[in-house]
């Protein structure tokens, strides 16, 4: 485990929902292959941002850029695992049980909590924010909390004038609070409407207490990683915050679909950091960025299809920067199904890394077994 | 109580189907309780519900590129249906046997499964048996497809003893391997893809080429069996009356322990129970009979408040009191927002988690779906120019006293009742509210806010949460 | 103006496709521009107007929910002006070819003028606005900015009476033809509002209806119904006699078969496949025909434009035997 910080290690995980085009995002534009086989979706030389080379960013990552010159970006390159499953539905689930071969109902991140808050006191443990909760996150008997709109969060929230929702707040405790002995379900009941309560109001101090000169720009992502700053510096006690940017499956428009993903995330990870900094509370945060697949090699006119081999990025000060595994090969040998890119590393094995490298976990009981890691952190 | 009695009519449509708007009860306030019944049970006496509105108004229901909007249309259809317990028993089927849409992630197949669950839901076992097995969803799901006589998959065999009919206990591993063998060979056709111009159905292919003819033995008895003669044997076996008995007692009388605990935890109420099952076998595995006997059983009528609703019951039945999603939608409505409004709340409906489906009962309800739960029906009054609000506000009279406003609108919610914490705190805020004028239209306008708060109040009550 | 006496038809073939599922999804109206065609998408893959062309190139797309939640209808004028009714929110929009927003008019209500549900639409030879006014079962005209000019039509299912109509044109003769939806007729008035005609009644034999969503008129007077829920379109000549029906002979539109060609698993799963489902119309929800003849369907579920040319040779008085009473079997 890292010794970097001596306060808890803090994990962010953003998903990019959809299957982002690795070879649009980290552009090979130094390969002749790409352009024959991106012939309508390809960044020109004089676009990119470039990185070594041989690689540079899509144009619209400059944030990301930025971070990545000052150290702060290990990118883990040609991410996936075997038989990449298309669909959405089954590859999220896959990311996010770590269970290709079977369904599981069981969240990596929901093993994770369990062992960082065993006792399970504390539901700011784990936090998301967005609408329900990722199956990442979820095991039975694991609080964690969901958070839509955190400046409304809790009970009620839809009565909008103040002393009106308090009020009705007050019945609802009347109501659920006294009850004992009616019944097993009544009781569980009421206990569960009164930790709902309570868990609430811890975390109604995050707004609260939360300023910053950090302005960041008003749209999904940025709002979420916005509120997750805000909890964070609340010092809550959440050690696992997960969030999502949806709209990457471009099979059409992708040129003029992904560049204003690419802007809102890379714009919002860079603000958030800057956030953090400001209030000093930026050495215990890593962040995880993936998507569920890469896009296939050829585009198909207008966009690209769902693939393999994507690209997965660790974010944060504590992060040693650069590039890990190898970029998948563009040779036509190499392919995976003829028309895939083949994945180079195993994300269990990305997971592997953070679990023992940075949460100081045990990895192999969480992501069912030992996967190849790399060191994307930074010795003390 | 008497059977006439406005609390049981609302307690069966609760269960029977998604609820009754107070509208809805007077209705059918001139027949007997027994004949709603027989009414619920030949959902063929009623009109199928006209979707045109909804196809014009919501017009991707009209393709199948995804499921959410499809589901969301289940849900509308569970609100205006004149044909309660045919939407029900589709749930109950999804329920028993619980395919998720992710596996595929191929819409025509998903509906589609739902749609045979509409159609053969009130037959008979045997029947809705040989559907499942014939259904692409189902076979996909269960890697039936890749069941081939020289190497055979297990998959659907297994699950089809375990978990769709007899329950573990039943029958051997022998058995198991007996049964996908007789089912080498059912497979479907391949459909085309989604891109470019959307999805295509579609169906059940028999492969003769593929299936193993030679003899199997299957629960005692000797043959060349094909995937019919294994579902004709499982249906002849009092394990599976049971089994299917019990799912049915635990979704409409009684939560009971989770499925998996069956084979240990004899079910709440035998006696009941072995009544169905002796109903059951003796009129050939059919389910009307069934039905009619549970619905019209004492323990039935005794059984308020013994369930947890399940998150499709929660939504439609709150819109079914607020009137909105209704036939004709209002300006903005979308479907396919019901679909995620109950997922948050845990059931995402034609996406269940496992085979084993939902885990229901309690374990609907953790801090996050409560929360979803409690705020969703608050939400629904917060508009009180909602249809079902201003009904209830006409029926409230010119005047409703503070001594009475509490009873008032736990009647016109259901009825309900509420334990006495609940009650005291009900009262407290009627107390504080006072007399409520609505004579005029300026009165209703001023006042309507105070009774949206206290429908608000008792949408949010512990007693709501129960069917 | 004048209609040809009789007509040859020798046929209509199918002509082309236009369009995709994520570019042209879920298209609910079209209209023309001097290169461009426009699109209008309802649904859940995107509500807005999609711009391509006749090489079937994605030109981007206008509008949005910014400015309309359940767009119903399309019209562009002379300068590509595009006017899009929106049901949700009761009026009718307007942007300039770029998407540019210019102006926005209507209300709800039940009034002369306002509006419940405005839905389909067409231009008069004035070059104003006739439009279907669906909840207030009547139909509309305004001028392009919004001034009320007159209103007709009353709910009912008698003569001249409608109950929510949809789709609707104008002639070149000022006759206003209205998809009268939930009566499953066609309804034909003068340019005064006074009711000429009826085609159709329910039912999915020729000349019967499952909820019409609209109709267009072409310049010999022929008369196209998309029949939504029959999923067909049905031809009538301008005596309203059935002549044919479209049920769809799709092809590979130019992007849907660059499409194709990158994806090898798709062509694979294409090689095995049923193909005669592929090229019917599914929920068809608007007609349209231009000046050559062509007519164009927007296959709403199926994310395409169907396109058919009509190949017909005009005849006059003396090119064409007189009518006949009775009918003979010596055709020989």
């Amino acid at each position: 485990m890292t010794t970097f910080t001596q306060k808890d290690p803090v994990f962010v995980v953003v998903q990019l929902s959809g299957g982002n085009d690795f070879m649009n995002t980290l552009v090979p534009y130094s390969n002749p292959a790409y352009y024959d086989n991106r012939k309508f979706l390809n960044i020109s030389e004089e676009d990119v941002l470039p990185l070594d080379g041989t690689l540079g960013w899509h144009p619209e990552m400059a944030p990301f850029k930025e971070l990545y010159d000052r150290g702060m970006v290990s990118v883990v390159q040609g991410i996936g695992y075997p038989d990449s499953n298309r669909s959405h539905f089954r590859g999220m689930d896959i990311w996010h049980t770590c269970a290709p071969d079977e369904v599981s109902t069981i969240g990596w991140l929901g093993n994770v909590i369990e062992q960082l808050d065993p006792s399970g006191d504390n539901p700011l443990t784990g936090v998301n924010f967005g609408v329900g909760l990722p199956r990442a996150m979820s095991k039975a008997g694991v609080p964690v909390t969901s958070v839509s709109n955190l400046d409304e969060y809790g009970l009620m929230s839809g009565i909008s004038a103040q002393q009106q929702r308090v009020q009705a707040l007050q019945i609802f405790k009347d109501m659920y609070g006294q009850a004992v002995g009616s019944g097993p379900v009544m009781d569980y009941l009421s206990r569960t409407g009164m930790d709902v309560l309570s868990g609430a109001d811890l975390i109604k101090v995050a707004p609260q207490q939360y300023e910053s000169t950090v302005e960041y720009a008003d749209n999904p992502i940025a709002k979420s990683l916005r509120d997750v700053a805000r909890v964070h510096t609340a010092n809550l006690g959440t050690r696992v915050f997960y969030t999502q940017q949806g709209g990457y499956d471009t099979h059409a428009n992708q040129l003029p679909v992904q560049p204003g993903l690419f802007r809102d995330m890379s714009r919002a990870v860079n603000d958030f950091f800057a956030d953090l900094e400001e209030h000093d509370a930026d050495e215990n945060v890593v962040m995880l960025i993936f998507s569920e697949f890469g896009r296939r090699i050829n585009d198909n006119g207008s966009g690209t299809d769902h693939g393999s081999g994507g690209g997965a990025y660790l974010v944060g000060k504590p992060v040693a920067g650069g590039l890990y595994s190898e970029y998948p090969s563009l040779e036509r040998d190499k392919w995976e199904k003829g028309e895939d890119l083949a994945h180079t590393i195993d994300f269990r094995g990305i997971y592997g890394t953070v679990i023992e490298q940075w949460l100081g976990l045990e990895a192999a009981p969480i992501v069912y077994g030992n996967f190849e890691q790399i060191n994307p952190f930074r010795a003390n | 109580m008497t059977n006439n009695d406005l609390a049981l009519k609302a307690h069966l449509l609760r269960r029977a189907g998604f609820g009754a708007s107070r509208f809805e009860l007077e209705q059918i306030s001139d027949k007997s309780y027994e004949e709603i019944v027989e009414d619920l049970v030949h959902p063929e006496r009623f009109e199928e519900i006209d979707e045109d509105y909804l196809k014009r108004y919501n017009p991707e229901v009209s393709y199948h590129d995804g499921h959410p909007i499809h589901a969301g249309r289940w849900i509308w259809r569970m609100i205006n249906t004149k044909r309660p317990l045919e939407e029900k028993m589709t749930l109950f089927w999804h329920h028993v046997f619980a395919t998720g849409h992710y596996k595929g992630d191929h819409t025509p197949s998903t509906i589609g499964q739902i749609e045979t669950f509409r159609e053969n839901g009130l037959t008979d076992i045997k029947q809705i048996l040989l559907d499942l097995a014939k259904d692409p969803h189902m076979n996909y799901w269960l890697d039936n497809c890749e069941n081939h006589s020289d190497q055979p998959n297990e998959n659907w065999g297994r699950e089809l003893l375990e978990l769709f009919s007899m329950g573990v206990g039943n029958y051997s591993e022998e058995d198991v391997k007996q049964a996908a063998r007789a089912f080498t060979g059912w497979t479907f056709e391949q459909p085309l893809p989604l891109y470019p111009y959307g999805h295509y159905e579609s169906k059940f292919v028999f492969n003769e080429s593929d299936h193993d003819n030679s003899e199997k033995t299957f629960l005692g008895r000797k043959g060349n069996f094909n995937g019919e003669d294994i579902i004709d044997i499982i249906c002849e076996e009092r394990a599976t009356a049971l089994f299917i008995c019990r799912h049915l007692y635990n979704f409409f009388v009684e939560d009971e322990s989770q499925v998996p605990a069956w084979s240990i935890e004899p079910p709440r109420n035998p006696e009941a129970v072995d009544t169905m099952i002796d109903i059951l076998m003796s009129n050939d595995g059919e389910i009307r009979p069934v039905l009619t006997y549970m619905f019209n059983s004492d323990f039935f009528k005794n059984s308020f408040y013994k369930k947890v609703k399940n998150p499709s019951e929660l939504v439609a039945g709150t819109l079914k009191l607020s009137g909105r999603y209704s036939v004709v939608l209002a300006e903005g409505e979308n479907v396919g927002t019901l679909y995620n409004t109950a997922a948050v709340m845990g059931q995402a409906l034609m996406n269940p988690p496992t085979v084993e489906g939902w885990h229901t009962g309690h374990e609907w309800i953790d801090g996050g779906t409560l929360n979803e739960r409690v705020n969703f029906a608050v939400n629904q009054f917060n508009d009180v120019s909602s249809p079902g609000f201003r009904d209830i506000l006409e029926r409230l009279g010119p005047v409703v006293e503070s001594g009475d406003l509490v009873d008032r609108c736990l009647d016109l919610i259901g009825p309900i009742e509420v334990g006495e914490e609940t009650r005291m705190a009900l009262s407290k805020y009627a107390e504080e509210v006072g007399d409520v004028n609505l004579s005029t239209n300026e009165d209703k306008v001023e006042n309507a806010q105070k009774i949206a708060r206290m429908i608000q109040l008792i949408v949010s009550t512990r007693e709501y949460q129960f069917a | 103006m004048t209609l040809p006496f009789e007509l040859l038809r020798s046929g209509y073939p199918y002509y082309m496709t236009l369009g995709q599922r994520r570019v042209t999804s879920n298209p609910v109206d079209i209209g023309f521009g001097k290169e461009n065609v426009y699109v209008l998408t309802r649904g859940g893959l995107g509500n807005e107007v999609r711009v391509i062309n006749w090489e079937d190139e994605n030109l981007g797309t206008r509008g949005g929910a910014s400015l309309f939640q359940w767009p119903a209808a399309l019209l562009v004028d002379e300068d590509e002006n595009l006017y899009v009714t929106d049901e949700a929110n009761h009026k009718v929009v307007v942007m300039d070819k770029d998407g540019e927003h210019i102006n926005t008019w209507g209300e709800k209500g039940s009034e002369p003028g306002q509006l419940n549900r405005p839905s389909g639409m067409s231009f008069d030879a004035e070059g104003n606005i006739v439009l279907s006014d669906a909840m207030n079962s009547r139909i509309q005209r305004f001028t392009r900015d919004g001034k009320h000019l007159q209103a007709f039509g009353e709910f009912g299912d008698g003569e001249g009476e409608l109950n929510m109509p949809w789709g609707l044109t104008v002639d070149q003769f000022g006759d206003i033809f209205v998809a009268d939806w939930k009566n499953d007729r066609v309804q034909r008035f003068t340019s005064e509002g006074e009711f000429k005609s009826a085609i159709g009644s329910h039912g999915t034999e020729k000349g019967e209806f499952r909820r019409p969503s609209s109709v267009a008129v072409d310049g010999h007077g022929d008369i196209y119904v998309s029949d939504w829920q029959n999923d067909r379109v049905q031809l009538f000549n301008r005596d309203e006699r059935y002549i044919q029906s479209f049920h769809g002979n799709a092809s590979l539109s130019r992007s849907g078969k660059q499409y194709i060609l990158s994806n090898l698993v798709t062509l694979r799963l294409r090689a095995e496949g049923d193909f005669e489902k592929t090229q019917r119309l599914n929920a068809p929800m608007m007609v349209k025909v231009d000046d050559q003849f062509r007519l164009f369907i927007t296959d709403f579920g199926n994310h395409r434009i169907q396109i058919y040319q009509k190949d017909a040779v005009e005849l006059s008085e003396t090119e064409i035997a007189p009518k006949m009473r009775n009918p003979i079997l010596f055709t020989t």
